[in-house]
């Protein structure tokens, strides 16, 4: 638009696109909420408010036929706010189409292309729909209450509980709070360097200034606030879901409530975007396959009404997001047909319904209808290194939990070094580490640069695939900020780029094109060979039903036992302290629980003693597994209850594995 | 028509880049090699906290590779940030349109 400052257009499409969302939302609210229910005046003030200031700020831009349908909105809602209209049904539809033709027609009206001969239709179809509410429902008395002056003269209503949250908040581009992420990740990378060329000059155990130690502080409070800048509740991906949930019910004549808990849990803005189209798939597939038609559910035994449920709470560094409903739940018999493998576990035959293409098989279609697409849901989480699991029961509904990252700013990665150059590996794809083997791929190999003498094997993991890289050395593990570079040509196993805290950049390695490369490059060696502790052999000898808790705020540590007791047939969850574990437990009661003695907000002592005196969670079997091997340690973790003690680093899996049998069998 | 770019006059890479698509000039920055990359590309360098790949000028000009970047001239590109090694430090000058190096080669290899 010629004439108006870009940052102008640029406000006014934010505002817009927000106030339309909050306009869906509520409408769709509105629809639900009764005629004299003590939310009604709220929820009809809103709608109200915020159709009135599109019209102002539209108006204001000069965005002409925008305003004039935001001004036949806010005349429709004019009258449901002073009761003279209905909220009908069709008047709710005619008001959510013009919603949703504003949002397709912002980008182009802000652009100067607007559609006006779209955007008068759009007028058009919001008079048709006022006339035949008016018809379809004469006025019903006005009821305003004369002590509210907005309420008999029309005027706007003063800001409600939607603008008073907007008091004292600056709307900020992405793009900058993504520059000052950006620059304090850089400042805290910067005083880390400087702080290794301090004591390169002054020696190693020379005493730093203390302003040094201030600056590191404030650099990493700066960084942790920034950070949070970027964090937005899960709320606003909720409204696409409350209109999926409506629009499929509605078109498919079925009852569903859509129940959400969690709303204020915040996420990094990019893991949000990418947990939105994971839901969105979700809850669609949930309401238009998961959910049997009232006449059915009344059939069952349920209620007519079903309900999809939308939880989120924070777990550690991380969050855990469910999607649960009441409906028809996965038939796993007809996945194992439709896959012609009828020894399929239930495990992988929930399995099978993430793979690419088996989702486009008739068969599977009717299995409840669940399975089409649900690739599309690992896919949209794996950028973010998120991962989705399921839970389903044959009549009683499904669950799918998706656990996700807090934010992608920094990633927990172990650092290998192979031909003298080291790699950054995320953590998430690493199955575990052990001492090299013959059989494994020498990471060298599959980088192009020479194999030396490799200490250590890392154990990479792409969904169900595995394979075992051996590397010259495991450095260690740190959270990197990894980024893209863009004018790099494609390079599949690069998966971007980090800069170390001397200033080199490190590339970051992308486990399942590392995979790729070694299965159908010239690295042709067969997969590690199945070993006396490999889970190929160990599986054929599970133990069914075994629930252990692994509580280690060291994440490699936590990874490779939680590796070797899959492997072992337990079911497996991971917390990184004592308190988080207790949560854990409450929820999933384990068999046992492998604990680390020293971790922060609870250490191991604290979590076994407070094991022991709970009534419910007494019975839970305690492994301790620490560092701290000396005989007075042994004896204060046997003294705070544990059943056993084992000295990291000390233990072969195979013992570790027995020693939990023995503990489990003991108790049995 | 006459355009304001940095030029190297060394017979091993002489190019021409106009000012209004340099970043910065940086001398010597440590590379770190890309595996698997083409050897166009002589590695990564962190420029000013931006990862930026390093293409080798003498391999864009289908001359013998330089193998070192003792200068990288910053450039925008239509995908980000590039940089290209020169062996001598560029000067400015003033050059016909038609000579100029179009940075955006560099991403469609």
């Amino acid at each position: 638009m010629s004439g108006i400052p870009q940052e102008l257009i640029d406000l006014f499409t934010d505002e817009a696109a927000t106030r339309l969302a909050r306009l869906s939302e509520q409408l769709v609210r509105l629809e639900t909420t009764a005629a004299d229910g003590p939310d009604r005046a709220e929820v009809v003030d809103s709608v109200f408010r915020d159709a009135h200031t599109l019209k102002g700020s539209a108006g204001m831009m000069g965005f002409r036929a925008f305003a004039q349908v935001a001004h036949r909105m806010e005349d429709l809602l004019q009258g449901v706010r002073d009761r003279t209209r209905e909220p009908t049904p069709q008047l709710t539809d005619a008001l959510l189409a013009a919603v949703d033709g504003l949002r397709r027609h912002l980008p182009s009206v802000v652009a100067g292309e607007s559609d006006e001969a779209a955007l008068a239709q759009l007028e058009m179809q919001l008079l048709a729909a006022g006339e035949a509410a008016a018809e379809a429902a004469p006025p019903a008395p006005a009821t305003a209450d004369p002590a509210d002056p907005a309420a008999t003269s029309g005027a706007v209503p003063a800001a409600g509980r939607p603008a008073a949250a907007e008091e004292g908040v600056a709307r900020v581009p992405l793009a900058r709070i993504d520059a000052m992420v950006r620059l304090t990740g850089e400042a805290a990378a910067a005083h880390s360097r400087l702080v290794h060329a301090l004591h390169d000059r002054l020696g190693d155990t020379a005493e730093l200034p203390t302003e040094v130690h201030s600056l590191g502080t404030m650099i990493r409070e700066l960084e942790a606030r920034t950070t949070q800048a970027r964090t937005v509740p899960l709320a606003t991906v909720l409204e696409p879901l409350r209109r999926t949930v409506r629009d499929i019910a509605k078109e498919q004549s079925k009852a569903v409530r859509l129940d959400v808990e969690g709303e204020e849990v915040e996420l990094d803005r990019g893991v949000l975007d990418r947990l939105s189209d994971a839901l969105i798939h979700l809850v669609r597939n949930a309401v238009d396959h998961g959910i049997e038609p009232p006449v059915d559910r009344v059939q069952a035994g349920k209620k007519a009404q079903a309900v999809v449920k939308v939880s989120a709470r924070q777990r550690g560094r991380g969050v855990e997001v469910s999607v649960s409903d009441d409906g028809r739940g996965i038939d796993l018999d007809r996945v194992r047909t439709a896959s012609n493998e009828p020894g399929l576990s239930d495990e992988e035959a929930v399995e099978r319904l993430f793979q690419p293409g088996f989702s486009t098989a008739g068969a599977v279609t009717s299995v409840s209808g669940r399975g089409v697409g649900l690739d599309v849901v690992r896919a949209a989480l794996a950028p973010v290194r998120g991962r989705v699991d399921v839970r389903t029961v044959k009549g009683k509904g499904t669950t799918f939990v998706l656990d996700v990252p807090l934010t992608v700013a920094a990633v927990s990665s172990i650092i290998v070094r192979c031909d003298g150059r080291q790699y950054a590996i995320t953590l998430a794809a690493v199955d575990g580490m052990r001492p090299p083997e013959p059989d494994d791929t020498p990471l060298g190999a599959v980088l192009g640069v020479p194999v030396l003498h490799p200490t250590a094997t890392v154990v990479l993991r792409d969904g169900e695939r595995r394979r075992a890289f051996s590397v010259d050395e495991v450095v260690a593990r740190r959270d990197t900020v990894v980024k893209a570079v863009g004018a790099l040509p494609a390079v599949p196993i690069v998966a971007g780029a980090s800069i170390d805290a001397d200033g080199r950049v490190l590339v970051v390695l992308d486990a399942g094109a590392l995979l790729d490369a070694a299965e159908h490059g010239a690295f042709d060696e067969p997969l590690a060979a199945p070993t006396v502790e490999d889970p190929v052999e160990q599986a054929e000898d599970p133990a069914p039903g075994r629930r252990a808790l692994v509580v280690d705020d060291d994440a490699v540590a936590g990874q490779v036992l939680s590796s070797m007791l899959t492997r072992a047939g337990y079911e497996v969850r991971t917390a990184a302290n004592g308190l988080e574990a207790l949560d854990v437990l409450r929820d999933w009661p384990a068999d046992v629980a492998l604990v680390d003695v020293t971790m922060p907000v609870m250490d191991g002592l604290t979590l076994t003693r407070t094991l022991r005196s709970d009534p419910v969670l007494r019975g839970t079997a305690v492994l301790m597994l620490t560092s701290l091997g000396s005989e007075a340690d042994r004896r204060r973790g046997m003294d705070a209850g544990a059943d056993g003690y084992i000295v990291k680093g000390a233990y072969t899996e195979a013992a570790l594995v027995e020693r939990v049998a023995g503990l489990l069998g003991r108790d049995a | 028509m006459p355009t304001r770019a940095l030029v190297v006059d060394d017979d091993a890479c002489p190019v021409a880049v106009a000012v209004s698509a340099v970043r910065s000039v940086v001398a010597g920055p440590a590379l770190t090699p890309v595996p698997t990359c083409p050897p166009v590309v002589l590695g990564l360098a962190n420029v000013r906290g931006d990862v930026i790949p390093v293409f080798d000028c003498g391999l864009l000009l289908e001359r013998d590779p330089l193998g070192a970047a003792p200068f990288v001239v910053v450039v925008e590109t239509r995908a980000g940030p590039a940089g290209l090694a020169v062996p001598s430090m560029p000067r400015t000058a003033t050059v016909e349109d038609g000579d100029v190096f179009d940075p955006d080669k560099v991403v469609s290899r």
